[in-house]
């Protein structure tokens, strides 16, 4: 092939800076081009998806990791006030909703999610006597943990609070950083496609007065 | 999936997988196998080896995603991850010599229904040249003009000179040419 067409090719050489008699040839390899790019296939077969999770150790290591997690924070009384009587129901961690105008101190708030007029705080809660750190990863903060929960006495028991629209969330937990936990407390759930579960929370619109 | 998790970008799925929530992984799986699965398809003309090879490029790619530079280009990652398996595998010399399976012959044929079965024996014989290209000469044709690297993209993935590259490029025209002499 000459010179001047493999630059053509090569993308140097504009068609009409060819010599004339080239021209019709470097037409002809465009054409062979465009074909070899309409080649198929195109789509992965299904099942492939499947395969690369069955063959992903880690993914089975990780599944181990939770149920440990899970175990570390199994359910136990929580010790704290005025939510004692939620605490007998030996809920491990829950989530409260708290209208914008029962908020004493709204400024307390996480600083994360929307702050459109038509927010509820939500209060979110786990008792974790063994994490070092426990945040909140959700649908409304593109799952990353960022949320991050406090537990200023030390008793185990994290909480904190964020500003939410109305509407359905998922969410989870995840202690120091790095094990996603399912809230055991949550109302509902939502597979998440992994073989996990997302908890569900639905925020009522309020009510107009 | 969560209708929220799919929307994560490619760096919030490579942060979150690293940060444990190694399920969210099957995002990229999900985002980029159709791609990696085309290539190696491309290189080894069969359907299972193509197969086999995009699962060890995920499983790779999975195995060292902390070395990940750049999270938000993790696609291009896992792609340079893929053509190097590609390399590999046909560097074997126990593989069998590759050739047109019948998933290219049937994917030829639906690309366009109505097209004649002359048209369709000419883009088999397109798909068949291909794979009468050395390996070296075959990985840089398809990443220069199917995949659209550009030279210094591709000495940068393969580690190769951009001249060097020049070169394979040129010999697959020429051989392509000799192969495909009466193609139109």
């Amino acid at each position: 092939m000459r010179d001047e067409l493999q630059a053509f090719l090569d993308g140097e050489l504009g068609l009409d800076e060819l010599p004339a008699e080239l021209r019709t040839e470097a037409e002809r390899w465009e054409r062979l081009l465009a074909d070899f790019r309409a080649l198929g296939p195109e789509s992965a077969p299904a099942g492939l998806e499947f395969r690369v999770r069955r063959s992903l150790p880690a993914l089975r290591q990780r599944s181990a990791a939770r149920r440990a997690a899970e175990w570390v924070v199994r359910p136990r009384s929580i010790r704290v006030s005025p939510l004692a009587g939620l605490a007998a129901a030996a809920a491990l961690a829950f989530v409260i909703l708290l209208p914008r105008g029962q908020m004493p101190d709204p400024s307390g708030a996480l600083e994360s999610g929307p702050s459109a007029t038509a927010t509820i705080y939500v209060q979110f809660m786990l008792e974790a006597p063994s994490a070092q750190s426990v945040a909140v990863a959700g649908d409304f903060n593109s799952w990353m943990p960022e949320l991050v929960l406090t537990d200023p006495d030390g008793d185990g028991v994290w909480s904190g609070r964020v500003a939410l629209k109305p509407g359905v969330h998922q969410y989870m937990f995840v202690i120091d950083e790095s094990q996603w936990l399912t809230d055991p407390g949550a109302d509902r759930y939502v597979d998440d496609g992994f073989g996990n579960r997302n908890a569900v929370l639905v925020i009522p619109e309020p009510a107009t007065s | 999936m969560t209708a929220g998790a799919s929307e994560l970008s490619d760096g919030a799925v490579v942060r979150a997988v690293l940060n444990g929530k190694a399920e969210l992984y099957s995002i990229l799986v999900k985002r980029y196998q159709d791609t990696l699965y085309s290539y190696a398809h491309r290189m080894t003309g069969q359907s299972d080896e193509a197969t086999d090879i995009v699962q060890a490029s995920f499983v790779k790619g999975f195995e060292n995603l902390e070395h990940c530079r750049d999270a938000e280009r993790v696609g291009a990652w896992l792609f340079r991850i893929n053509v190097n398996q590609c390399k590999d595998f046909l560097k074997n010399p126990r593989r069998k010599d590759v050739q047109l399976d019948d998933a290219t012959r049937l994917q030829s044929d639906r690309d366009d229904p109505e097209a004649s079965a002359e048209r369709g024996q000419l883009r088999q014989r397109i798909a068949w040249a291909l794979l009468r290209l050395t390996a070296e000469e075959r990985e840089a044709f398809v990443l220069k003009h199917i995949e659209g690297f550009s030279y210094s993209e591709m000495s940068r993935m393969l580690d190769v000179s951009v001249p060097a590259l020049k070169m394979r490029v040129h010999r697959a025209r020429d051989d392509l040419q000799s192969l495909l002499e009466d193609y139109e």
